[in-house]
């Protein structure tokens, strides 16, 4: 079956790309991926999300109705979503942005200042990489961390660029996180 | 060590761009419009690195006239847009196939009528496979589901126009052109491998009689005897070009006929009524013109009942139906953007058809 | 005896459709006489438009391709980007040129695209039987204009393209001739030859816009056609060159 993950935030909080390196790690792991954006008007500021589907069969549809993992850096975001999360469903949220985080029951959820640990990583703009983290480290049979970091490493040249996405996707692993 | 897979996430715009370079496509012509923008800036990109020409037109109908001059001239050319842009390039399409010209025009379509809005949609069917334009004639249009196949069919398509000397259409739905996916095999040489001679072509009169491309003809009864040419050759097309994909038909009460995105939609739908033992099978016509009525009719025998759902108020349908006469056949659809869910099928199909 | 006149290589033996009096053979026959003595028959390629000019390819020995009415300098342009050796021409009316191709018409010259163009002014639409042009002087009564043409009552100015034209920074020459008398005929023959020459030197947008008689729309005898160019549209349309680089 494939796994199905829906990414939602503003737009510049890196969706879309958060996004495009699941599905790129999905090719490292010789697995098929769809990635399918919200577009047109929707950029900087706006609500920006979405869809990826990861699976070793072919995939059908590319669109996201249950998803498995939600990873949601918004308050508009959870709410707009918050009834398509069902059990078993796990979740990401950035409580720097999400006042209110109640969800169905069954739901595993962790709830993370994203935006604050970023700027510890050194820019706001390794916030999807951060959630990204936290996605592989609790469920590696989705995605490895390998797979995400081979993918950044052909992503970003620049070096200090890259060591900051690499310090963000371990950022989590430091904390004790109970889900 | 992890070997390394060659394939690229590419979304369906840029799949499609880059196969039309790989097809040997050396002249590309467009103007903005959402949800195609992604193609256009991918041929800004590499056309011209690649030894192509690139222009970014003044308008669709520009774009669309270039692209002719570049078919006069010999070369694999294309153009792409969504809906609106397609409705003014239709002057050209019929110019081009009056001229007898090869060239591939891409539309990722969006909702109308009108300006509608930039959402997935599959409400330019009746556009694509019923001419388009002016006058009497058809040009082959085919639908991918998959980036990957978007790839495949540019190719052919290509193939198709150059070997009928015939402008092709690509109809994509916004969801393939902005969907992406891993896409690997850009060989060309997986299709018809025999290259036409383009005689014809305007290179200069050197060493041969003058060469003229025109689709006027004023003489009394000379018209007549072009149209009849071109039917001859549309004729060739519908008995030779009909392409369809089928999936779970080896034991089926009930059959969606879907196109592009739509029918990826309605797999996923299929998958979950199997597992409740609803025999439910898939018929995917990839050429919607000419429509494969002949693939539709054959499978369809052994049928109960029929479920056309589309990103439209109704429009293949309509060919589902004349081919299917004494079926019952139901229809599904959405506009304006409405993308009907697999959860929308399944509900369907349980409250209707069983 | 050494002939001085004769049918140009490039011009084929047939017989012409243009009415009696019609600007059309004379630009016809300049352009292939052109085309001859620059010795480019076998690299030209010209564009047709729509207009009474549609069947050029009926007289022209040369490559051509018809265009959509006012398409003719796209079509121009996909040519000649996919052939930048060879010598690719537009020739086209008034309403073609300015009015339904006024798009192409600016952006192509914008672009500098290195072709050129034949443009044909006899301020009317002379195929579909006179009505008014962007080019219709004022006053000029047509079949849509059946008082005169009258900027007051918001049918426009007469569009002066060779100075629109010349304000582009892409243009490399802009000029304007007419053919009312054989002095005015071998300037345009000059005009034309040296914007073609322009192209093959790889300089911009050439344009010739020639002041032609359409006796049939005008209503007129050929020879009070002549006169009326001289007398009345030249008042609006000065003649010259207007840009040269």
């Amino acid at each position: 079956m494939s796994k199905q993950i829906l990414v939602s935030g503003f737009g510049g909080q890196g969706i879309l790309s958060l996004g495009k390196i699941l599905a790129k790690a999905a090719i490292v792991e010789d697995k098929n991926a769809t990635w399918f954006p919200s577009y047109g008007a929707e950029v900087r500021g706006g609500t920006a999300h979405c869809f990826v589907k990861i699976s070793k069969e072919p995939i059908a549809s590319p669109f996201v109705e249950y998803p498995d993992i939600g990873i949601i850096l918004n308050q508009p975001s959870l709410d707009k979503y918050r009834k398509q999360f069902k059990k078993r469903c796990f979740l990401i949220l950035n409580s720097d942005l999400i006042g209110s985080d109640s969800v169905n029951k069954g739901i595993k959820k962790i709830s993370l200042p994203l935006n604050k640990m970023a700027l510890e990583c050194g820019s706001l703009k390794v916030t999807n990489i951060i959630a990204l983290g936290i996605l592989v480290l609790f469920n590696p049979e989705i995605i490895k961390k390998d797979s995400v970091i081979k993918v950044l490493k052909e992503t970003y040249r620049d070096k200090e660029i890259l060591k900051q996405n690499l310090d963000a996707l371990e950022k989590a692993k430091s904390l004790d996180i109970k889900i | 060590m992890q070997k390394t897979n060659k394939k690229k996430l590419m979304s369906g715009n840029e799949a499609i761009a880059e196969a039309g370079i790989s097809a040997g496509c050396r002249f590309y012509a467009g103007y903005p419009i959402t949800p195609q923008n992604e193609l256009i800036a991918y041929m800004a990109q590499n056309m011209v690195k690649r030894g192509g020409v690139f222009i970014q037109a003044e308008s669709e109908i520009a774009a669309i006239n270039m692209v002719l001059g570049a078919a006069a001239a010999g070369v694999r050319a294309m153009t792409s847009s969504s809906g609106p842009g397609v409705s003014l390039k239709q002057e050209g399409i019929s110019y081009l196939a009056g001229c007898e010209l090869p060239a591939l025009i891409v539309n990722v379509m969006r909702a109308g009528p009108g300006l509608g809005d930039i959402s997935s949609s599959q409400s330019d069917y009746f556009q694509a496979t019923r001419g388009g334009g002016h006058g009497d004639y058809f040009t082959p249009v085919l639908a991918p589901w998959s980036v990957e196949e978007a790839v495949k069919l540019v190719m052919l398509g290509f193939d198709i126009a150059d070997y009928y000397r015939n402008p092709v259409l690509i109809l994509a739905d916004a969801i393939i052109g902005q969907m992406m996916e891993p896409v690997g095999n850009f060989d060309k040489s997986q299709f018809r491998k025999k290259k036409e001679s383009k005689n014809w072509a305007l290179t200069g009169a050197k060493g041969r009689p003058a060469n003229s491309i025109k689709s006027l003809y004023l003489k009394e009864g000379v018209l007549e005897q072009h149209n009849k040419k071109l039917k001859k050759k549309w004729d060739k097309i519908r008995k030779n070009e009909q392409r369809f994909f089928v999936s779970d038909i080896a034991d089926v009460d009930y059959l969606i006929v879907a196109y592009g995105s739509q029918a990826r939609i309605s797999l996923e739908a299929i998958k979950m009524l199997r597992k409740n033992n609803i025999k439910v099978g898939l018929f995917r016509p990839i050429s919607l013109w000419p429509f494969p009525g002949k693939g539709l009719r054959k499978i369809a025998e052994k049928v109960k009942k029929i479920l056309v759902v589309e990103q439209s108020l109704g429009q293949m349908v309509e060919d589902v139906k004349l081919n299917l006469p004494n079926k019952e056949v139901y229809f599904l659809g959405r506009a304006g953007g409405g993308v009907p869910s697999a959860g929308e099928i399944i509900k369907y199909i349980n409250n209707k058809l069983i | 005896m050494k002939i001085k006149f004769s049918r140009p290589k490039s011009l084929i033996d047939v017989e012409t459709h243009y009415c009696a009096g019609c600007g059309h053979g004379i630009l016809n026959i300049l352009t292939a006489k052109v085309v001859d003595e620059l010795g480019i028959r076998d690299k030209t390629i010209g564009v047709a438009p729509v207009g009474c000019a549609v069947l050029a390819y009926k007289y022209w020995n040369f490559d051509v391709c018809e265009a959509a009415h006012g398409r003719a300098l796209a079509v121009a342009t996909g040519i000649k980007r996919c052939h930048p050796d060879k010598v690719i021409f537009t020739y086209q009316g008034d309403g073609d040129l300015a009015s339904i191709g006024m798009a192409e018409t600016v952006h192509a010259a914008n672009r500098g695209e290195k072709i050129t163009c034949v443009f044909v002014n006899n301020a009317c639409y002379g195929m579909t039987g006179g009505q008014m042009a962007p080019t219709t002087i004022v006053g000029q009564k047509t079949t849509t204009t059946p008082l005169g043409r009258s900027p007051e009552s918001g049918e426009g100015w007469p569009i002066k393209m060779a100075e629109l034209l010349s304000g582009l920074k892409g243009v490399s020459y802009s000029v304007r001739t007419a053919v009312f008398n054989p002095q005015k005929v071998m300037q345009t023959y000059q005009y034309i030859k040296k914007a073609f020459i322009n192209q093959i030197e790889g300089k911009g947008f050439s344009l010739v816009e020639v002041l032609s008689p359409c006796p049939a729309a005008w209503r007129k005898t050929p020879l009070d056609s002549m006169k009326w160019i001289e007398d009345e549209m030249v008042k609006y349309f000065p003649l010259g060159v207007i840009k040269r680089e």
